[in-house]
């Protein structure tokens, strides 16, 4: 049976009629957070890399070398090379080392490549990336952000004047280093630091990074996931993030349900500290609600030990790969997964 | 907050439950001989070794390793002090708000804290003390207390405490010693809130004797006492959860009589 003219022609208006409703109801930013992709199958191989700290050196190091093979270099520039692989960053790009913002820049390039090529580049959401973008890194000290951190997310006008205005003062004597260290604890260099990170990197990770992702049958995330947080599916986690992010970034006053909450996937860190034996049934139960048979986590450094924990179902990929980590015993490695095989944990001594 | 599954192997002082109060006209320089020994002890001991990051948690803790030349104890430190920021105010003072009033109530059940002065920061100081376990790591290993009464009636005193300061309840910051099964209560950098009702999720129907006369305390006593570590909006809003709470109480104590509302703590 043929649908008149009239009657095409009425239900081409209603639907374009209830689209626009759509759009005028429903916040953009809720449908920017829930177009985002945050569960995939049928990847053969993975890499998953942990907390790297600033240490853009070792994260090339580990990417350039032949058993991961993910990037070459050409025309000095560093290209992605690594097909339909899925790398995984798995947070805490920020602190404690020098060069966040150029693991930032190559993540950057490197996250369209990989997508052009039919892989995928995930950088997911650490705590020290909240922290920047929630403006409190500094209350830490300079444990965590040092002078190089500081200077690098500055505007290039900004840092200009400072390095005239320092180079100026310090004729007749002083460090220029001090100077810069207490720039850092002035409200003046903090705010500056802040709207500058915020306006060309931390809005880029607040708004197109996941803090909780699904490849094949793994679940990669910083901190952890406890029971409460496994019970909600991954996008709804994801799009929590994104919305207080927003609201954050739109100034409003809210109390946040997952930002800064120690129990949430950023934070959360007793998957790498809980007794084995007396937690077993727990862990089983956060990846049963999962769908999950494995976890991979970041966060909490464990150098000395085994890469996995509770009978391969969680795998710990921070091993201190940032310089910063030198006196600890820190080395660089990669989780690889391929073809739905253990885990295999590939390392390098620095 | 303090990763209290590290911390609960370690910490907990032994605690001196005290009896009903009966002292209307306490003062926070109160305070047992123990606590003030560990007081003098948390102030003057030299810091022999800093670790940082071991605690872990989002206020970034460290643990002090402290020798007074007689004794090494360790104890807790937090210096972030950010009590009017927008998202998840926090301070260190806070803990130490929470401890002088425990001092003002005669109950002992946090554990000793003051203010010093470590590196760069200043921040609050508190003792840690060994053998304990979290609440969370009780009901995973399945411990029942022996006096299964006492450790209920802790539990619920924990809970008025907790709806006073309105902190959050976390099984992981309820401090239970292996020995002799005595609780503490830990982390009050977020407590402190400026809402005036109950803590969602939970409910008050009993409170300890010494806890309740406490709270019957003139609220000028329990202001002067605040006035170092609280902003007056912090100190407005604990005075009237005081008042919410008694309230409470005194319509219990009305419709179910006192003995089943109000319980004596044993020391």
């Amino acid at each position: 049976m043929r649908t008149s003219p009239k009657k095409s022609f009425s239900l081409f208006f209603g639907i374009l009629f209830l689209l626009i409703l759509t759009a005028i109801l429903i916040p953009p930013d809720l449908l920017k957070a829930a177009s985002r992709q945050c569960i995939w199958e049928g990847v053969e191989k993975i890499i998953a890399i942990g907390d790297l700290h600033g240490d853009y050196d070792h994260f090339v190091t580990i990417l350039k070398n032949e058993d991961i093979n993910l990037v070459a270099e050409k025309d000095n520039k560093l290209h992605w090379i690594g097909g339909k692989t899925h790398l995984v960053q798995i947070g805490d790009v920020m602190d404690r080392g020098d060069k966040a913002r150029d693991i930032f820049d190559l993540i950057k390039t490197l996250e369209k490549e990989a997508e052009k090529a039919g892989g995928q580049v995930h950088m997911l959401i650490g705590n020290h990336e909240e922290i920047n973008i929630l403006e409190r890194v500094f209350e830490y000290g300079e444990d965590y952000i040092n002078v190089e951190q500081f200077k690098s997310f500055l505007s290039e006008s900004y840092k200009k004047r400072k390095e005239r205005e320092f180079k100026k003062r310090t004729e007749d004597g002083g460090d220029i280093n001090t100077e810069w260290k207490n720039l850092m604890k002035t409200d003046d260099g903090q705010r500056e630091y802040y709207d500058n990170f915020n306006l060309y990197y931390g809005r880029w990770i607040a708004e197109n990074h996941n803090a909780v992702i699904k490849i094949n049958n793994t679940v990669f995330v910083h901190g952890g996931i406890n029971e409460k947080y496994s019970a909600m599916p991954l996008q709804d986690i994801n799009n929590l993030y994104f919305l207080e992010f927003q609201k954050w970034y739109r100034g409003e006053s809210f109390r946040p349900k997952i930002l800064f909450d120690q129990e949430g996937p950023l934070w959360f860190r007793y998957l790498a500290t809980w007794d084995e034996q007396a937690y077993s049934s727990k862990v089983n139960q956060i990846l049963a609600n999962l769908g999950a048979k494995q976890i991979v986590i970041a966060h909490t450094p464990k150098i000395q030990d085994l890469p996995y924990r509770f009978g391969y179902k969680v795998w710990l990929v921070d091993t201190g790969i940032s310089n910063a980590y030198r006196r600890d015993g820190g080395f660089l490695s990669a989780l690889i997964i391929e073809n739905g095989n253990r885990p295999d944990r590939w390392r390098l001594e620095y | 907050m303090i990763n209290k599954e590290v911390i609960s192997t370690l910490v907990v002082l032994s605690l001196m439950m005290i009896g009903g109060v009966n002292s209307l006209s306490l003062s926070a320089d109160q305070g047992t001989s123990q606590q003030k020994e560990l007081e003098i002890y948390l102030k003057n001991a030299k810091v022999a070794d800093i670790e940082k990051g071991g605690l872990g948690g989002r206020n970034e803790p460290w643990r002090i390793f402290l020798d007074d030349g007689k004794t090494q104890r360790r104890a807790i430190f937090k210096y972030i002090d950010r009590p009017e920021r927008r998202l998840n105010p926090v301070s260190y003072k806070r803990e130490i708000a929470a401890y002088e009033l425990t001092k003002l109530f005669k109950m002992e059940i946090v554990p000793p804290v003051l203010e010093r002065k470590i590196r760069e920061f200043t921040g609050s100081l508190q003792i840690m003390v060994e053998g304990c376990i979290n609440e969370n790591e009780r009901k995973v290993r399945k411990l029942e207390p022996p006096d299964a009464e006492a450790f209920e009636k802790a539990i619920e005193e924990i809970n008025v405490f907790d709806n006073f300061t309105f902190c959050l309840p976390d099984p992981k910051d309820i401090l239970i010693h292996k020995d002799t099964w005595q609780v503490c209560r830990v982390d009050f950098m977020e407590a402190f809130d400026t809402l005036v009702e109950f803590l969602p999720g939970t409910t008050i129907s009993r409170c300890s004797r010494r806890l309740y006369q406490g709270l019957k305390q003139d609220a000028k006593v329990i202001e002067a006492a605040m006035k170092p570590y609280l902003t007056a909006k912090e100190i407005k809003a604990l005075l009237d959860r005081k008042a919410l709470i008694l309230d409470k109480l005194t319509g219990l104590i009305k419709e179910k009589g006192e003995d089943a509302v109000l319980f004596d703590i044993k020391s």
